[in-house]
């Protein structure tokens, strides 16, 4: 029995010292768990955050995953792209890699983290022959060990759907394949484009996969256009042998101004058929803009078009936000690349060239 | 007792411990008091050192992980989650950061992105690990179809909001309501063009938090509590007490408990997008401005659609569910009944009605969006101009047209489906395949129609197949005009003089 004078002690210290040291204990450790600071204390908490006085949204204070905030009304594309950090969204349709279209896309001076990258790839066996050799050359790039200026981030996508099967030049081209085949490009335009579009692209730049040289600030140059649609005229360095030299011929056709005939044209055909550029069959007359290069005329002059090809086309992203896409059915007797014209045309949008800036297609 | 027992003498209580027992017990040894004061405190403090030390150590671990993890917050998660997760088939999750940061400065926030292992390792010729910023996808994955047990497609709820502010706790009530995966679910909202003084994002914010930290349905039921005590209102909420009975008690039950096992479970992800658009206005007005304001309006909704789709939509998502805010009531697992219809149709909408006060019938068709072509409307078209807009339920524009809302049957069959032309917005389910074939809600007049219509009229156009449930109805809410506040009051003024309500 405790002596006389413990016995003002409460009962629990009066039993002995060791119920004494346990509720020392427990205050103890209740102490710490209330004094303890929000960063210190909450250590398996699933959300952690920060207070940050000056936000009157309150958003700071969201958990750290699970709920983003974006002010698309910050959104900009303007003629200083550069100077606003724009960013712009690199989209190629890939049926076949070539090393020259990497090559190239390297060496653009554009600041490689706000450039973006996306890829579609058919789905066939050239897609895979396509996507190994992608895929070797982005890991390449993109490795986090390697000192290389990085791409803000790449999108590789495979289609869902079938692709015509030859892609050999001669079968491209014939008239009765342009329908379904240009029908299926606008398909995977629309695919890459609708899923990799996110809140941070101000500019997205169309580029094929067999554009292998361009001037390497391209995308400063066109940028600083500031126009909503702008396309630059793609020819092809090839080998003349009849004069025995290294030459230049235009390329992409689909770069055009409409005219009467080309509108006469259209207003007999069925609701179901299309016009394409450059065939005997329909001559449209209508003026190409690969026709109006002028070596020694200014690269920054500029025309107005009504339809554009998809080889080197800079397009502002809110044309892509209000709904203009790549329409794979007729479309005022256009598809894919001029049914996009078109179509951002009615939605209040012009749309331009730049006849004397040169880009250079592969020749096979 | 004991005083009659004699020969017993009992003393005084017996004292606890006696020197008889004593004897045999094991002598403690003595403690002087104040040895035994000190040693306690010793004990005390030792233990409150190792206390201390423990804790940091615990604690400082637990900094470092979270630092660490600060660019996946997904490891976050409690345990019972990222299991689930993992038996959804992602390989892991490489997200980078999606914490909020000042609004001008961002990284390119994508959210996490599944593993890049699936598709590409009978590809890659090296055999390095996919960097971080490379994403690849099969879009076959992607494609949508009926639920079934191994359902692991990824819903995309879109939800564009204009002042909405007074029915936001309706809306995520309902979006709780939905039995379909949570964890499947990503949700981007659009607020736009609010008037001043609305406080639609914020509200939406202070909701989504509360959402995802699974604290809404309280923070609900007591601005509901605090709502209804605090008195009447005006006269704009006595429309209420017409509404019909088992209307109410329907949308009562909808919202009461049990709920069902995944109704506070967080979503897979929230965006919230901000835009602006300005009001649009026209120009060279005829006299019929009315019909002529509906185009512009349809225009301009279509414009704020495709921007939030745009914005929102990730290779990933098998289905976009596009929902309107001011829906009442609606099933829970509304997402897996129209699923089902996968394999003919390839976008799904209900009928959509609303219920009226028992003085004016209890119930009306609400969409009239979603419609049937018919020749009348087709040579309509044909006359008109190119920018002409038709709107349904216009005498300038006699379409003669079969609407779905007419064709209901309220104790028809809900799986029966028709082929419809044109859609209605309130409620539409679409696989994601439709929008990433390029269809979405023009902002121009197309085919003469715009937004919703024209995005059905685009979508066969492009060859898909759109489906509408005549028998298969969800609720909008009722909101009185002013004729019918005018009737109420009338019949308020009647009941109080004469003391019945007939």
């Amino acid at each position: 029995m405790l002596p006389l004078k413990y016995r003002r002690l409460p009962r629990l210290f009066r039993s002995g010292p060791v119920n004494f040291i346990v509720v020392i204990g427990a205050l103890v450790i209740l102490g710490f768990y209330l004094l303890s600071t929000d960063t210190t204390s909450k250590a398996n908490s699933p959300y952690k955050y920060r207070k940050v006085d000056n936000d009157p949204f309150d958003f700071a204070q969201a958990p750290g995953d699970h709920i983003t905030h974006y002010d698309l009304n910050k959104l900009t594309s303007t003629s200083d792209s550069l100077k606003h950090k724009e960013r712009v969204l690199i989209l190629t349709p890939m049926a076949k890699f070539h090393q020259g279209y990497w090559d190239n896309l390297l060496k653009l001076s554009y600041p490689r983290d706000l450039l973006e990258l996306g890829f579609i790839l058919p789905r066939t066996k050239e897609g895979d022959e396509a996507l190994r050799s992608l895929e070797k050359v982005v890991k390449r790039v993109q490795n986090p060990k390697s000192k290389t200026p990085k791409f803000s981030g790449v999108t590789i996508l495979r289609q869902d759907t079938d692709a015509v099967e030859s892609q050999a030049e001669k079968d491209r081209h014939a008239f009765k394949a342009q329908k379904k085949r240009r029908s299926q490009m606008a398909t995977a335009r629309n695919s890459l484009l609708f899923t990799t579009l996110g809140p941070f692209t101000s500019w997205v730049l169309w580029l094929d996969a067999d554009v292998v040289e361009s001037p390497t600030s391209l995308i400063e140059d066109l940028t600083a256009h500031n126009k909503a649609i702008l396309a630059a005229n793609c020819w092809q360095r090839f080998y003349d042998d009849e004069k025995k030299e290294n030459s230049i011929r235009p390329y992409d056709y689909n770069n055009w101004v409409e005219s009467d005939e080309g509108l006469r044209i259209a207003s007999q055909l069925d609701d179901d058929e299309i016009i394409v550029e450059g065939y005997a069959d329909m001559a449209t007359f209508r003026p190409l803009m690969a026709h109006f290069y002028d070596a020694n005329g200014d690269p920054n002059v500029e025309m107005q078009l009504d339809g554009v090809g998809g080889t080197c086309l800079l397009v502002k992203s809110e044309v892509h936000r209000d709904g203009a896409m790549f329409p794979n059915f007729p479309f005022y007797h256009l598809i894919e690349t001029e049914g996009f014209s078109k179509m951002a045309k009615r939605l209040g949008y012009e749309v331009f060239g730049l006849p004397n800036y040169l880009v250079y297609h592969y020749n096979e | 007792m004991q005083r009659f027992v004699r020969g017993f003498k009992k003393g005084p209580e017996l004292p606890i411990s006696s020197d008889y027992d004593d004897e045999f017990k094991p002598k403690r040894p003595r403690r002087s008091t104040s040895n035994m004061v000190r040693r306690s405190f010793l004990v005390a403090g030792m233990l409150i050192f190792l206390g201390f030390v423990i804790y940091m150590v615990v604690g400082g671990q637990g900094n470092l992980r979270n630092q660490r993890n600060q660019g996946s917050p997904r490891s976050q998660r409690s345990q019972k989650s990222q299991r689930a997760q993992k038996n959804q088939g992602y390989q892991g999750y490489q997200g980078d950061s999606t914490l909020y940061k000042a609004q001008s400065e961002k990284s390119s926030g994508s959210s996490d992105f599944p593993a890049i292992q699936s598709g590409l390792t009978e590809m890659a010729s090296d055999s390095d690990p996919m960097p971080d910023t490379v994403h690849y996808f099969d879009m076959k994955n992607y494609e949508g179809s009926a639920v079934d047990k191994s359902n692991d497609q990824r819903v995309l709820l879109l939800i564009p909001l204009r002042n909405g502010e007074k029915v936001l706790p309706l809306m995520f009530r309902n979006m709780m309501n939905m039995t379909y995966n949570h964890d499947l679910v990503d949700v981007a909202f659009l607020v736009s063009d609010c008037s001043k003084g609305d406080k639609t994002l914020e509200t939406l914010s202070k909701y989504t938090k509360a959402l995802q930290q699974q604290t809404l349905l309280p923070l609900l039921e007591k601005k509901h509590k605090r709502v209804v005590g605090s008195g009447v209102f005006g006269s704009s909420d006595m429309y209420e007490k017409y509404l019909p009975e088992d209307y109410k008690e329907r949308v009562r039950k909808a919202f009461s408990p049990p709920y069902h096992d995944q109704y506070a479970k967080p979503f897979h992800n929230i965006e919230i997008f901000q835009k602006d658009f300005g009001q649009v206005i026209g120009q060279g007005f005829s006299d019929r401005h009315d019909v002529k304001i509906q185009g512009i309006r349809r225009k301009l909704m279509g414009r704020a659609r495709n921007w939030l789709l745009s914005a929102a939509l990730k290779p990933y998502h098998s289905w976009v569910y596009w929902r309107d805010a001011d829906i009442e009531t609606s099933p829970g697992d509304i997402l897996q009944f129209m699923m089902k219809f996968a394999g003919d149709f390839d976008v799904v909408v209900p009928n959509v009605w609303r219920p009226l006060p028992t003085f004016l019938g209890n119930e009306q068709p609400y969409d009239l969006n979603s419609w049937i072509e018919s020749d009348a409307a087709i040579s309509l078209a044909h006359s008109l101009d190119e920018d002409d807009v038709i709107v349904e339920g216009y005498a300038e524009y006699p379409t003669w047209r079969a609407h779905l809302a007419y064709i209901r049957d309220p104790q028809g069959n809900p799986d029966e489906i028709v082929d419809l032309d044109g859609v209605g917005g309130v409620s539409i389910l679409a696989k994601a395949q439709v929008f990433r074939n390029g269809a979405n809600f023009p902002a121009f007049t197309f085919m003469n129609h715009a937004e919703t219509e024209a995005f059905g009229k685009m979508v066969k156009r492009m060859g898909f197949r759109v489906g509408g449930l005549p028998h298969y109805t969800i609720w909008h809410i009722y909101e009185p005009s002013q004729d019918d506040l005018q009737e109420i009051s009338k019949l308020e003024r009647k009941k109080r003089r004469f003391g019945s309500s007939k």
